[in-house]
């Protein structure tokens, strides 16, 4: 399609209108007794403020919570005129958000905030993430012994570890349950993120043996690996047990898809 | 009698999901918002699956952007057809319209210039997805507010030309014909008498604000009389055809929406002989 056309020029026209206000479409428009040129464009310019408004409404109620009307509308302003939409789906305008609000002059003064909103859309992320069985605790003992130095662990893919650095997640169960968020304070912490069984989003802290396991095993480390992890940090004489309850417990949590030897790549997110 | 008559439906929601799976209402088929189900996996697939053993499907999308001047996205098209090929649905639609340009997408249904040169290019378009997809395309009339000035035919006109061109078939909504009737200040009843009955393949029903000088098309209140009434009329120049109730904002409970679909099957049995206007023909057929 040649991109002189006259339909081409409405069409940039028309998205001119929308994302920048311009107003050189409606001499194009025709305007009647009830309703003009400008007001019949209107029309569109306030649905499509309103349309992306929702989303964000929709995906971030904690942070529009968190925010309050002012910010959150100053919030959603700024992020409607900076980052027009990219995508065929809703699901994904915001993707950008955290980001934005990383680089803004004035909420990039508050980087809990985007944090805050990295979590809400890490939450989101393992909503919809794709299907897979997980494995159950039995499938240990179906283990040959031989394998065991070369186990590997696919996880659930809904899986993420998700890395803050301030009590940003603390603010998000304050504000979820109700209650007067904490003031923010640098806080590290990693928490992993996942969809039960019951295809509902948890999360929880992750210890930090537990973590340094979780990035090993990210980065397709096998199980000797792990059992060395494991002995740095509580000692070779219980590292073979403490070892086999985290990994009876990620199991009984749903969060391993599979255990292998195969040194596939593996497929996992890490955020931060 | 239309042989792709599937009766009376609704528009799958995430807010009824449970419901529709638990008490299994009286409703013949859904339609679903393709986008919605183009995500890898968890509850909104698990459902999709689910509901889709019980009831009959058809896919209706909002982002195919057939009109666009920018070039058609094969990448979504061949999403649409995995998706197609897990549902399995009755048929696919989209809208005669655009949605975005230079990657940039609007998330409204722009309204298209109705001239020959729209025509060619949307109907070549056209052409292409039903290529791609191995199937007739179905496509919506929407609600407008604007209409240009180079204009040169009447909407009925333009979109009975681009379906005859496209070989395509028409997702006739009745309340953007009567929403565009008061924002262009025509005669709906001229627009259903121009349109060929052989391409009507489904009816959308739904409600809209009326601010007076103007009508928008927001799908979040019930039916009003006079879409009921140009319901009426779509009946007796069409006859049986698929007939949803689509309720995208302040969605009401499920039983609600089962009950305002009882009002449509009410009016299609006082019109249509009896054999149409009951149960589709399918399962008549399969008793």
């Amino acid at each position: 399609m040649s991109h002189s056309t006259r339909l081409h020029l409405r069409q940039q026209q028309m998205m001119a209108a929308l994302l920048a206000g311009d107003q050189a479409i409606t001499e194009h428009i025709a305007g009647d007794q009830n309703l003009n040129a400008e007001q019949r464009l209107s029309i569109y310019q306030s649905g499509y403020r309103l349309r992306l408004r929702e989303v964000i409404d929709n995906d971030h109620p904690v942070l529009g919570s968190y925010l309050g009307d002012d910010l959150f509308e100053q919030m959603v302003d700024g992020y409607i005129e900076a980052v027009p939409s990219r995508y065929r789906s809703l699901r994904h305008y915001c993707d950008p958000l955290p980001e934005y609000l990383q680089q803004d002059s004035f909420f990039s003064q508050y980087p809990h905030i985007a944090e805050l909103a990295k979590f809400e859309r890490s939450l989101l992320s393992s909503f919809d993430a794709p299907d897979r069985d997980t494995a159950a605790v039995s499938s240990l003992q179906q283990l040959p012994p031989e394998i065991w130095p070369q186990l590997q662990l696919r996880f659930h893919p809904s899986l993420q570890l998700f890395t803050s650095y301030y009590n940003s997640v603390e603010i998000w169960q304050a504000i979820k349950a109700e209650q007067r968020p904490p003031d923010p304070t640098p806080q590290p912490a990693c928490w992993v993120i996942w969809r039960n069984r019951e295809r509902l989003t948890e999360f929880r802290s992750a210890p930090p043996l537990e973590q340094r396991l979780i990035h090993s095993f990210f980065q397709g480390d096998n199980f000797t690996t792990a059992a060395e992890l494991t002995a740095a940090e509580v000692g070779e004489a219980t590292a073979a047990a403490e070892l086999l309850n985290i990994l009876v417990r990620w199991l009984e949590l749903g969060w391993i898809a599979q255990l292998t030897d195969e040194a596939a790549p593996p497929s996992l997110k890490e955020v931060e | 009698m239309n042989d792709h008559f599937l009766g009376f439906g609704l528009g799958l929601r995430t807010q009824h999901f449970n419901d529709v799976l638990e008490t299994r209402p009286d409703v013949d088929w859904f339609e679903i918002i393709s986008e919605n189900f183009m995500v890898a996996g968890g509850k909104p697939k698990y459902y999709l699956h689910a509901i889709r053993e019980h009831y009959p499907m058809v896919m209706h999308g909002v982002s195919m952007s057939i009109g666009s001047t920018e070039p058609l996205d094969k990448e979504y098209l061949q999403r649409l057809k995995l998706l197609a090929n897990e549902v399995q649905p009755q048929w696919l639609s989209d809208h005669l319209c655009w949605t975005g340009l230079e990657g940039v997408n609007s998330h409204d249904l722009l309204p298209m210039p109705y001239t020959e040169e729209a025509i060619e290019h949307i109907a070549g378009r056209i052409m292409q997805v039903q290529e791609t997809l191995g199937r007739q395309l179905l496509l919506e009339n929407v609600s407008s507010y604007i209409s240009y000035t180079e204009s040169a035919m009447s909407e009925w006109e333009f979109y009975s030309e681009v379906v005859e061109r496209a070989d395509c078939l028409m997702l006739l909504d009745i309340n953007n014909i009567y929403v565009s009737s008061r924002n262009h200040n025509f005669d709906a009843q001229t627009y259903l008498n121009s349109i060929n009955p052989d391409r009507v393949r489904q009816f959308h029903l739904a409600g809209h604000s009326d601010y007076g000088t103007h009508v928008i098309d927001t799908h979040d209140h019930d039916i009003c009389d006079p879409v009921w009434e140009l319901y009426r009329q779509a009946l007796h120049r069409f006859g049986a055809v698929s007939t949803m109730i689509e309720r995208d904002d302040n969605i009401p409970p499920l039983n609600q929406l089962v009950e305002e679909l009882q009002i449509a099957r009410d009016i299609a049995a006082g019109i249509l002989p009896r054999q149409q206007s009951g149960k589709p023909v399918a399962a008549l057929e399969a008793r």
